[in-house]
């Protein structure tokens, strides 16, 4: 009942214009026929920690998408009900609302489409919508809900998970003292030699396309196909969307199947050019960087860690 | 002559259907400015000392509103420039002496300039337009990892505030709907698109909308006084033409429809109040120009035209002839070229697109089969690639988030496995099949231009062939015109 109250008091506060943190830009995209507002974003966030829309009632999207971990777990593959093993990592849901595809893959291209597949994925939370439906009324804490407004709720709450205003921005911003010596030598590096600003670009760290870096290259095959299984294209085999480096520190493990422990790992990984394969990326070539470059690297993926705002 | 002008009386100004009319022309008419609301002046350049201007529309005046020295005498130039509404500023982009831009306002009188925004991060700026109420300044900033983005500089504080963010290909216009609500720009339709559409973005951040979409060109927007439409340059009817899209509350409200073709290359730079378009033109195109040279003087005896371009470079066997083409739409900046390459013997031609947003200059390799190309590729990074003749294929050979857009000054090794080129004021050598590289003791690359007087007109690079007695060159330039239409 409290949570009701909540919520209908978030639908009668006057609509404000959205704050967003440093870094990133005041225009936050939603469709015309879900525009962000503060009760939509109230109910959504109110549904994305329920467990009830998980067939044993155990885990919430907040399960998965914790916020104490910036939005995503400490895993290296997701699980779901009952222990069950998905095959890649639970993705940061950080400043999504900027994104254009979704999942690693991109098969959903709106946040819409996107919310609704882990309720009813087996792996996920196992729950076939109809149910999920009929759980939320029968609780008597929510208004009357079907599946477009369950979608809208839960992808306007997950466009309000800003990350920003970290070191790096403020610097880009202009003060120039807000980063230590070896950090700002993380990002000549970042931006040059590295080539890492290749495709982690924009207030965003993301080019929202899909890349083959050699990341899950086992046996002379990808056990995940990635983008392909969307595209059927071999250039897209093993190539998963680029993630954003928001909060980078703060969400080991690693690539898009946890398998790299550290953040030192990930740039170990791309010193050596990836793992070679077939279709890897033309922009995966080995860096020669030495240990101090690779500590100075380490030290600006560091200060990519700024603060994170939800809801309206 | 520098500073020649004409300014032709308006035929019947301002009445439905009127003819253009040549403002001005000049070698040095600079067409980064716009036209003040009263129409009475046009901010600009003054290309004998890169001051900011005004330029009297009807006057012909030229006014200097900063006052540094000489072209040569320090690295500062103003670029972009737009008035304000009441005429009582002008904001305008300055390039500093630490090599990089800032934004500026000046009164038009000329009094002391107020630096408004100032960060190497954000490094090009381009004040776009100002809000009607003069509180605001719409201004495209160019960050350093090639992301550019949509601000609004408050014209006191200079506090910026981000409304978007867009690809390193940023619009070619944006401009402030009359009541203040909207700002209209140009933008690929969907990522990885090379045509544009025109949006309309809310001022608060809250909404955008696409106002003007298809599968042509469409740019340069400028809001109409009245509101009611945004004026555009579009190929939609085939050629460039000028445009209009009914809008309301930031939406379509209607179908474009076409208000004037044959303008030629033009560039729209704004409308005064009264509804008078100003517009600037390239006219005339370069030409690729074959000749042979005499013997003794080393003069070009005469010559033919073998295409337009820039650049030309014979191959080292001497049976094909490669320049830079231009092609797309318009632009205030670099031109989006592409890579002919003409067969000598049967006249056929290929054209290359290879992945660069930018290419100043070709060298074949030995072999006849790479052309190594000095400019950006298409993610806004600098320096060498070389270009695979029969298939475009482009590989990076040197490469800098630091490098000139234009990129590096290079040539090939005589074996053509290793490329020089100049960064940095030194020379370093880049192997291509390790990637290695060294830094070059002697600091020279190997000589290219030929010894031959080439005739009057005619630009750099040539390019002698392998016989010795016949180069390539080119001839004329593009002739920047300022006109205005007074629109219906």
């Amino acid at each position: 009942m409290k949570r009701v109250a909540a919520i209908v008091f978030a639908a009668l506060l006057p609509a404000a214009e959205h704050k967003v943190p440093l870094g990133l830009d005041a225009y936050v995209p939603a469709p015309e026929t879900n525009p962000l507002s503060p009760e939509t974003a109230a109910l959504g966030r109110a549904l994305f920690f329920d467990p009830a829309l998980s067939r044993d009632g155990a885990i919430s999207c907040a399960g998965c998408h914790d916020p104490a971990r910036a939005f995503t777990d400490d895993k290296p593959l997701a699980v779901g009900v009952e222990g069950r093993k998905g095959t890649r990592r639970a993705p940061a849901l950080l400043n999504r609302a900027y994104g254009r595809a979704f999942f690693w893959d991109g098969r959903a291209l709106t946040l819409e489409d996107q919310v609704l597949k882990p309720i009813e994925n087996p792996v996920e939370m196992d729950l076939p919508l109809e149910e999920a439906l009929r759980r939320l009324k029968a609780s008597g804490k929510y208004p009357p809900l079907d599946e477009a407004l369950l979608a809208a709720a839960l992808s306007t709450y997950v466009r309000t998970i800003l990350a920003g205003d970290s070191p790096y921005d403020r610097y880009v911003a202009g003060d120039r003292s807000a980063l230590d010596a070896e950090q700002l030598a993380g990002l000549r590096l970042f931006r040059g030699k590295a080539g890492c600003g290749a495709c982690h670009l924009g207030p965003n760290l993301t080019d929202e396309r899909f890349h083959n870096t050699g990341a899950g290259w086992k046996d002379g095959t990808f056990p995940d196909l990635g983008r392909f299984a969307v595209t059927g294209r071999e250039e897209d085999r093993g190539a998963f969307k680029t993630p954003t480096l928001r909060e980078a520190a703060r969400r080991a493990p690693y690539m898009h199947d946890g398998s790299l422990a550290t953040l030192e790992d990930v740039i170990e990984h791309y010193d050596k050019g990836g793992a070679a394969n077939p279709a890897l990326d033309p922009e995966m070539r080995p860096l020669h960087l030495t240990a101090e470059e690779k500590r100075a690297l380490a030290a600006f993926l560091r200060a990519l860690t700024g603060e994170i705002r939800e809801g309206l | 002559m520098r500073g020649w002008l004409w300014i032709l009386l308006a035929c019947a100004g301002g009445a439905a259907g009127a003819d253009p009319r040549l403002v001005w022309t000049s070698p040095g008419a600079i067409h980064l400015g716009a036209p003040s609301l009263d129409g009475r002046w046009l901010s600009t350049v003054d290309p004998d000392t890169g001051n900011l201007a005004l330029r009297g529309l009807r006057s012909g005046e030229m006014r200097k509103i900063t006052h540094k020295g000489p072209r040569g005498a320090s690295n500062e130039f103003a670029y972009f420039s737009t008035i304000s509404p009441d005429s009582t500023r002008v904001a305008y982009a300055w390039h500093n002496d630490d090599g990089f831009y800032e934004l500026r306002v000046s009164p038009p009188g000329g009094g002391a300039a107020r630096v408004l925004f100032r960060n190497e991060e954000a490094g090009f700026v381009q004040p776009a337009a100002w809000s009607p109420d003069g509180e605001r300044i719409l201004t495209l900033l160019f960050r350093k990892d090639n992301v550019s983005q949509i601000t609004l500089i408050d014209a006191e504080t200079g506090a910026v505030r981000v409304l978007k963010s867009l690809n390193w290909v940023y619009p070619k216009k944006m401009d402030f709907s009359p009541d203040g609500r909207w700002i209209v720009y140009d933008s690929f339709s969907r990522d990885g698109a090379a045509d544009r559409d025109l949006f309309a973005l809310s001022t608060d951040g809250a909404r955008e909308h696409r106002l003007v979409e298809g599968p042509s060109e469409d740019s340069f927007p400028i809001w109409s006084p009245d509101g009611a439409s945004v004026y555009f340059a579009s190929d939609r009817g085939g050629a460039m033409a000028l445009w209009a899209a009914p809008v309301s509350d930031g939406k379509p409200a209607g179908e474009p429809r076409l208000v004037r073709a044959g303008l030629g290359r033009f560039l729209p730079m704004g409308i005064t109040g009264d509804g008078t378009l100003y517009y600037c033109v390239r006219d005339g195109n370069p030409e690729i120009r074959v000749g042979f040279i005499d013997g003794a003087s080393r003069q070009v005896l005469g010559s033919g035209r073998v295409g337009e371009g820039v650049g030309p470079q014979w191959s080292p066997d001497g049976s094909r002839l490669a320049w830079l083409a231009r092609r797309g739409a318009e632009n205030f900046g670099e031109e989006s070229r592409a890579i002919t390459v003409r067969n000598m013997k049967d006249r056929s031609e290929l054209t290359l697109t290879p992945k660069m947003a930018v290419i100043s200059r070709i060298r074949w390799s030995p072999d006849g089969l790479w052309l190594l190309a000095s400019g950006s590729d298409d993610k806004g990074r600098g320096g060498l690639y070389r270009v695979d003749v029969r298939t475009a294929r482009t590989l990076a050979v040197a490469q800098d988030p630091e490098a000139p857009f234009r990129g590096y000054e290079g040539a090939w090794s005589p074996d053509g496995q290793r490329v020089l080129y100049h960064r940095g004021g030194a020379v370093f050598e880049r192997a291509l099949d390790s990637g290695e590289e060294r830094r070059v003791r002697s600091g020279k690359l190997p000589p290219c231009d030929p010894d031959v007087r080439l005739p009057e007109g005619a630009a750099p690079p040539a390019s002698l062939h392998p016989d010795g007695r016949t180069v390539a060159f080119t001839l004329g330039r593009t002739r920047p015109e300022i006109w205005a239409l007074d629109l219906p």
